[in-house]
């Protein structure tokens, strides 16, 4: 029949169906018309409304220019890019909080196991 | 040099007659979308009936899956038919490797992630370089094409495979389930029986199957 991810696309990226996107999200304002068992479609344009708003988002804190609006492809490497790079940054916390943790362990060990090697108390003479 | 110019009118009210026409064709085709997003139901008119479609109950999602079984035993049986395994290794024996197709698939889409994340980073580093940003789009458009040119080609050759026609016979089914017709008031089933829609007109058939799997998905 027709490309839909085109169309879904299209709709997605309009200022309406934007605006909407963010009513609902903020005071519950339905997108469709039905509340729930929504159909596959429906969770594929939610898909496409959370991905414009995630660039819109980008474009008016000024992270990106509006360039990236220019096609398809561009927005998708951008929304690419910054997946990766929010994977990135993860890994990166993750690895630095269970730095803390383990320093975190030996600290409380150490704390913990110190009576062991308690310095005997210096006599008073 | 007046023909010339006559030549040259007619061509560019051509262009631009094509261009308004295309225009409205895809404003149609977009509030075709936008109707089958906002419902739970979409409807749709053929030879002035309406019809809709609706998400499959369990009912009716156990229902073709028991006609999914019988079918899948049916073709199993038949030696017409070969199951996707067969089907690859009579392929291969023959020169072409669908599996090679399917890795090689799975290396364009590692080149593709590479340049999506080249073009993403100069987007938001040096959006000012604009050539540089073209001519990795371009690289990327290219590795869009021979994927896509690979996916017909795998899809085309395992057709006739007992898993395809499943699949194919599974949507037609739930194509026949779900579709209803507007008589008066009331909504009643498209169809009276699964023969009568596979005897059904070809344009019918054709925009409920498209709507329905708007609904359900992938199976």
């Amino acid at each position: 029949m027709y490309d839909t991810e085109k169309y879904l696309r299209l709709l997605a990226k309009t200022n309406k169906y934007q605006i909407l996107y963010n009513n609902a999200k903020e005071i519950g304002i339905q997108i469709f018309d039905n509340k729930s068992d929504l159909t596959d479609v429906q969770l594929r344009f939610l898909n496409c409304l959370s991905f414009y708003n995630i660039l819109y988002t980008d474009y008016a804190l000024g992270e990106i220019e509006f360039i990236v609006f220019d096609n398809n492809i561009y927005e998708d490497a951008y929304h690419y890019y910054k997946n990766k790079q929010r994977t990135k940054d993860k890994t990166a916390k993750t690895d630095n909080t269970s730095l803390h943790k383990i320093s975190d362990r030996n600290i409380s060990q150490s704390q913990e196991y110190s009576w062991v090697f308690k310095k005997p108390a210096k006599r008073v003479m | 040099m007046e023909e010339n110019n006559t030549n040259i009118d007619n061509k560019t009210s051509q262009e631009i007659f094509q261009k308004v026409k295309d225009a409205v064709e895809e404003q149609k085709t977009l509030t075709s979308v936008e109707s089958i997003i906002k419902s739970a139901s979409p409807q749709f008119t053929v030879d002035g009936v309406e019809y809709r479609v609706s998400a499959p109950t369990y009912k009716q999602k156990q229902e073709a899956y028991d006609r999914k079984v019988e079918k899948f035993n049916q073709l199993l049986s038949d030696d017409k038919y070969m199951l996707e395994d067969v089907l690859k290794a009579k392929y291969k024996a023959k020169g072409v490797d669908i599996d090679r197709m399917f890795s090689d698939n799975q290396y364009l889409e590692v080149n593709r992630n590479n340049l999506q994340y080249k073009l993403g980073e100069l987007l938001k580093k040096t959006p000012e370089d604009t050539e540089g940003a073209k001519s990795l789009k371009e690289e990327i458009e290219k590795i869009e094409q021979q994927q896509y040119l690979l996916s017909i080609k795998k899809t085309n050759l395992l057709q006739y495979s007992i898993e395809n026609q499943v699949l194919i016979y599974v949507y037609q089914y739930l194509t026949y389930l779900v579709t209803e017709k507007k008589e008066g008031d009331k909504w009643v089933p498209a169809w009276s029986s699964f023969d009568d829609f596979r005897n059904s007109n070809e344009k019918l058939v054709n925009t409920a199957s498209f709507n329905a799997t708007m609904v359900i998905g992938q199976v």
